[in-house]
């Protein structure tokens, strides 16, 4: 088979032997090549920590002139001590009310903005560092799962069906996180990325904090499965990477091949002998090939540079240079795809991580096999069961501090470069920060961050606090309370609209909002269940440009 | 058994529940009748496995290694272990299983679903596909395209092999791996002469070429005859002017992510008569069904050709088939990725670095290769009564014998390391016996046992009573009860798990844990327990107190040792009916349903009252039904 290099311009000689470029047209092209992608296109980038954050070391929490600090009631002890968590009280109420509760009572977050807070960095773990870039972030506060969930993979994304330990909440609604919404999307995909529709990396494990059907409407919903080693990242996005010149897309000579094994799954597929199941399975191959070939396909981003090809570092153990490696190069393959638009949807998974215990860095694994019956430099999770022991306290806040200097600001740093027209990557990003729950092992105000105002969508440079401090607290676990704020849903419905979809495409009922809207699991006597259900819908209060 | 140390699961991952229970409302009484996966539990919460490494080696997926350790023994090869007489039980020896009691012989099995061939099992059938022309190295030499492939099973399975997903990233993987593989071999005039023949070095290859090829080669990647139309299709691929290489190089491309390939398709075979949904299967797909459920790869060529001559198609040379694939060496290996899967022996994080863990452990090296060590003798008892002697699986439960030589793990038993010739010594009778008493199942990586993990491990994992997992949990729940000098382990747990909502599911729990409290946290036997304070100073030393009454189903048996322990199980209905079902999701790679109980309950009555583990484990090969296909229904 001939390979045949197909121009992107298609000179024609004029009169006088004159070169006349003509613009690239779709219609000239000899099967479905792409148009070249828009300037500026978005990006999402999540990252996940586990299980919480201490609230005093998240939030702003101290003495800054203009702001009550509230009084803190202290957890050594155990037990908790409600709205005497010793966080900054915000005073200026935002400009829409998050809503109304059962007893027609409005209520309304506050905010301020994050400048107030520089000097000696928002908080511990918000330190100084993120300085350069409160400008571009949000820091959010009073976000609420709406299900009992406990321990979970995809809530951060709008899954909170795996992993709750609730019998009551056992039939939580199994939904896609909303990356995959996006990955599968024309309005945020208009053509298929080159790379991937979306990128999972954890140094950590392979099981993400992504669910999918795979872009098959009413298939089965599978969990993703993330890439653990950096150089079968690279392998796969860059070893036949032919980026640099714009011009010259080249024809893979697979293409006709990989239409033969397409055909050959359709004849399989239309035995009598194989169930609807079966049948759809096959579809799901056929699809997926499909999708391959359109990647194939797709023209290379311009000024583009495959990176260096990294060491492979395969997942094992929590050696901290290993894992410090592994980070790093995740991170710029991470930047490196999203550059040269190889995808616009990444996930990190931080699984495993860096912080201190007895003074000395020490690698951590949010769940290991043989970590029980003692405190374990190796055991994140039970770390963070064992709030009264301040030492084991004192792990999960280094582990965080640690993800906001060297996962997270990274990150920010290296997207916040020029894209060509004095905007940067960053700015055409969100970048998401949350977590697996709230404090302590609670679904309520689950610690979120973002960075990137999504092309100019998100309203940065803000803290937003949506907790309602009027209502009383049901019960609190240390210093986390179980108090209204606003559903995370709206945070999701924030995200997606962000980029650009509508509620008609990704609501499966007109004013639904996304995920799970039932607080299965709780009850209104225990538990703060009090929301206004009629905005969950909306965006959140108060937070767009 | 080293190369299956690193499979994908943990001990722990299957327990749902590791860090101590309280506030349980479970239903408990559900397991041995019940459906659904063994591991129960909140997935992804406390405890949740290590995720391991994804391993592609040979034959088992796990790490790369050769199949099984070397047992000796008895000095019996891995072939002949008269196991085949099927001592013992309601067997047959070598032939069908009867069909048990409690079940329909006439009730449709559940459905088998499409399925694509799993990680090892595709890189095991490329490589056999490539043996015969000396290339199946070449599928070693394409490591960069081979690790695209996702590992299997690091998801809410047991068994890697019930990983059925389908994703982009696998799909992206076998295009990946076709691409290299088939490049590689036809950009070689000699490699690709060794596989096509010398036609394929002619400057364009004849048509009798290709279709020889498909006919030989093709046949094998399809693992049937491909018919006339197939092989004009793949012929389309020689047109003029297109040189032999490009040819081939398009045919194997083609041929390496087929779905004849890349499924375990079965629908050569007819519908049975008056018996629909279910589908005859055809001897070539018998054929596959057995190498692919023993060995985990495509049949061999002694294989294909009793399916070519119709021998499967008699009960006679079926069971003949079953008998020889099932005593090849691969069998070994796939077994001990079972047991190595079921039992969780990976997944181990290592033993902790600290003041109290070196006292406690008192001059013993703990370290990955005491833990190997560990792992290999419980394969090694397992081995021996499986392929060494016809043994069963009550001896596995009860056995004293000691078949490590690692004087380490012997210093831990307190006896002499085996020679790894003649009689292996035995453990002291009064201490331990049988697997569950084994250091590779109880080893912690820390100082202090946690008598609820190990009691929920042989609940779940070995008796297969489901428990649902705990709900409204008080703060504070899952933290485990403080090291306390005035307590012994059993006593902290037991004030800890005495509220009476804990009851239903600790009541079960606890004495299966607390039974076990005669082994500390490194394995060793003990009747004092020692408290350790963080800095390693000794705090106190108290009695260990295993006596307990075990509730096994409906069975209430007095407990003061060990020993008693693994008699209790041993003789209790409930160990089997686990067995048979453990191994089933593992044969199958799928759950039973209600409509499994006779492929079930077969596999039970063969372990049972003595049967061989050898009858056992073959016998699922011989129950009717999987020798042909249920479809699902629509």
């Amino acid at each position: 088979m001939k390979i045949h290099r197909l121009k992107r311009r298609m000179f024609l000689h004029g009169a006088g032997g004159a070169l006349f470029a003509l613009p690239w047209l779709p219609s000239l092209a000899p099967r479905e090549l792409h148009a070249a992608p828009s300037a500026n296109p978005l990006r999402f980038i999540a990252i996940k920590s586990y299980s919480t954050q201490n609230i005093r070391d998240f939030y702003p929490s101290r003495a800054v002139s203009g702001y009550t600090l509230r009084n803190y009631g202290g957890d050594e002890s155990g037990g908790g001590n409600g709205k005497d968590d010793g966080t900054l009280a915000l005073s200026q109420a935002l400009a829409e009310s998050s809503g109304r509760h059962s007893n027609g009572t409005a209520y309304t977050g506050t905010w301020a903005p994050l400048s107030d807070f520089a000097s000696g960095g928002v908080s511990r773990i918000l330190g100084e560092e993120l300085n350069p870039y409160l400008d571009k972030m949000l820091l959010l506060r009073g976000l609420d799962f709406l299900p009992d969930t406990n321990h979970n993979d995809g809530g951060m994304l709008g899954n909170y069906a795996g992993g709750s330990i609730s019998d009551s909440a056992s039939s939580i609604e199994e939904f896609e996180t909303i990356d995959q919404v996006l990955a599968y999307s024309d309005k945020f995909y208009p053509t298929v990325p080159r790379g991937a529709r979306s990128l999972h990396l954890s140094p950590g494990r392979s099981n993400t904090f992504s669910y999918t059907r795979s872009g098959t409407p009413g298939g089965s919903i599978e969990q993703v499965i993330a890439d653990t080693n950096p150089r079968a990242v690279f392998d796969r996005l860059f070893a036949d990477f032919t980026g640099g010149d714009p011009m010259e897309p080249t024809v893979n000579p697979n293409l006709a091949l990989v239409d033969r094994v397409i055909e050959d799954y359709r004849r399989v597929r239309d035995s009598s002998k194989l169930s609807q199941a079966d049948k759809a399975a096959l579809e799901q191959h056929m699809n997926f090939m499909a999708e391959l070939q359109a990647r194939l396909e797709a023209p290379p981003a311009a000024g583009c540079t495959a990176p260096t090809a990294p060491p492979s570092v395969p997942n094992q153990g929590v050696d901290v240079s290993t894992l410090r490696e592994s980070y790093g190069l995740m991170i710029d393959l991470m930047v490196a795809a999203i550059r040269c638009d190889l995808t616009r949807i990444v996930t990190l998974d931080v699984y495993k991580a860096i912080g201190m215990s007895g003074g000395s860095e020490a690698g951590f694994e949010h769940s290991c096999a043989s970590c029980e019956g003692n405190p374990n430099p190796t055991d994140w999770h039970r770390a963070a069961h064992d709030w009264d022991q301040m030492d084991q306290r004192e792990k999960v806040i280094t582990i965080n501090e640690w993800i906001a200097r060297e996962v997270f600001l990274p990150v920010l740093e290296k997207l916040d470069v020029d894209q060509g027209d004095g905007t940067t990557y960053l700015d055409s990003s969100a970048v998401l920060w949350g977590n697996e729950l709230g404090m302590n092992h609670l679904n309520y105000s689950i610690p979120t961050v973002l960075a990137g105002s999504a092309g100019g969508y998100l309203k940065t440079g803000r803290y937003i606090d949506y907790i309602d401090w009027n209502r009383s607290v049901k019960f609190s676990q240390h210093n986390g309370m179980v108090i209204e704020g606003v559903p995370y849903n709206r945070l999701l419905v924030t995200l997606l609209q962000a980029f650009g979809l509508a509620p008609a495409d990704y609501e499966t009922a007109a004013g639904q909002g996304y995920a799970e809207t039932s607080t299965l699991g709780k009850s209104a006597d225990a538990f703060a269940v009090d929301y206004d259900f009629a905005e969950i819908g909306k965006v959140l209060p108060d937070i767009t440009a | 058994m080293a190369s299956f140390r690193r499979l994908s699961l943990a001990r722990a991952s299957a327990l749902g529940f590791v860090l101590g229970l309280a506030g349980c409302t479970a239903e408990i009484g559900r397991g041995a009748d019940g459906t659904g996966a063994a591991t129960g539990g909140s997935t992804g919460g406390s405890g949740a496995a290590a995720s391991g490494g994804s391993g592609n080696g040979q034959n088992a997926g796990g790490s790369s290694g050769n199949a099984g350790s070397s047992t000796g023994g008895g000095g019996s090869s891995t072939g002949g272990t008269g196991g085949a007489g099927g001592a013992g039980g309601s067997g047959n020896a070598g032939g069908v299983p009867p069909v048990p009691d409690d079940c329909d012989p006439t009730a449709t099995t559940s459905a088998t679903p499409l399925r694509r061939l799993g990680r090892a099992e595709y890189l095991n059938t490329l490589r056999d596909l490539l043996a015969p022309s000396g290339l199946d190295g070449e599928v070693d030499a394409i490591a960069s395209a081979t690790d695209q492939l996702p590992p299997d099973g690091e998801n809410e399975h047991l068994f890697s092999g019930m990983d059925r997903r389908l994703t982009q990233r696998h799909v992206d993987a076998f295009y990946g791996v076709a691409d290299a593989l088939a490049t590689r071999i036809t950009e070689d005039g000699a490699s690709l002469e060794a596989l096509a023949g010398s036609c394929a070095s002619d400057a364009e290859p004849t048509e009798t070429c290709v279709s020889d090829f498909m006919q030989s080669f093709g046949a094998r990647a399809f693992r049937r005859v491909p018919t006339a139309a197939e092989v004009s299709r793949y012929l389309e691929l020689r047109t003029a002017g297109t040189p032999s290489s490009e040819v081939f190089r398009g045919v194997l491309f083609t041929l390496f992510q087929s779905p004849e390939l890349l499924y375990h398709l079965e629908i050569g075979g007819d519908e049975v008569s008056g018996r629909e949904p279910v589908y005859a299967l055809t001897g070539y797909e018998k054929a596959s069904r057995l190498s692919y459920l023993f060995w985990q790869s495509m049949p061999d060529e002694q294989l294909t050709a009793a399916a070519a001559a119709g021998e499967l198609d008699t009960d006679q040379g079926y069971e003949a088939a079953v008998e020889r694939v099932f005593t090849d060496p691969r069998t070994r290996a796939t077994l001990g990725q079972f047991w190595g899967e079921w039992l969780g022996l990976s997944g181990f994080a290592g033993f902790i670095d600290s003041a109290a863990f070196s006292a406690f452990s008192d001059g013993v090296t703990a370290d990955d290769a005491l833990f190997d060590a560990m792992a290999d003798e419980t394969y090694a008892l397992i081995d021996h009564f499986t392929w060494d002697t016809t043994g069963s699986y009550g001896d596995v439960l009860t056995s004293r014998l000691f078949f490590s030589q690692s004087s380490a793990l012997a210093e831990l038993y307190g006896v002499e390391a085996w020679s790894g010739s003649g009689d292996p010594p035995s453990l002291p009778a009064t201490e331990r016996s049988g697997l569950l008493t084994r250091a590779g199942l109880l080893v912690e990586g820390n100082a202090v046992t946690n008598p609820i993990k190990r009691g929920a491990f042989v609940l779940k994992q070995m008796l297969c009573e489901e428990i649902d997992p705990p709900s409204d949990l008080p703060p504070d729940a899952l933290t485990l009860p403080a090291v306390d000098p005035t307590l012994s382990t059993r006593s902290r747990f037991e004030a800890k798990t005495s509220p009476p909502e804990c009851a239903g599911c600790h009541g079960m729990l606890n004495p299966l844990g607390f039974a076990l409290e005669s082994f500390d946290a490194l394995g060793r036997f003990r009747t004092m327990e020692q408290v350790f304070a963080d800095d390693g100073e000794l705090l106190s030393t108290m009695d260990v107190n295993p006596v307990v009454e075990l509730v096994i189903g409906d069975v209430t048996t007095p407990v003061a040792t060990p020993v008693e322990f693994s008699e209790a199980i041993a003789a209790s209905r409930e160990a089997y009916e686990c067995l048979a079902k453990q191994y089933y999701r593992f044969a199958l790679r799928r759950d039973e349903s209600p409509a499994d109980a006779c492929t079930v309950g077969a596999i039970r009555d063969q372990a049972l009252d003595g049967g061989s583990l050898h009858a056992t484990f073959r016998s699922v090969a011989l129950v009717p039904s999987f020798r042909e296909r249920v479809m699902e229904a629509p």
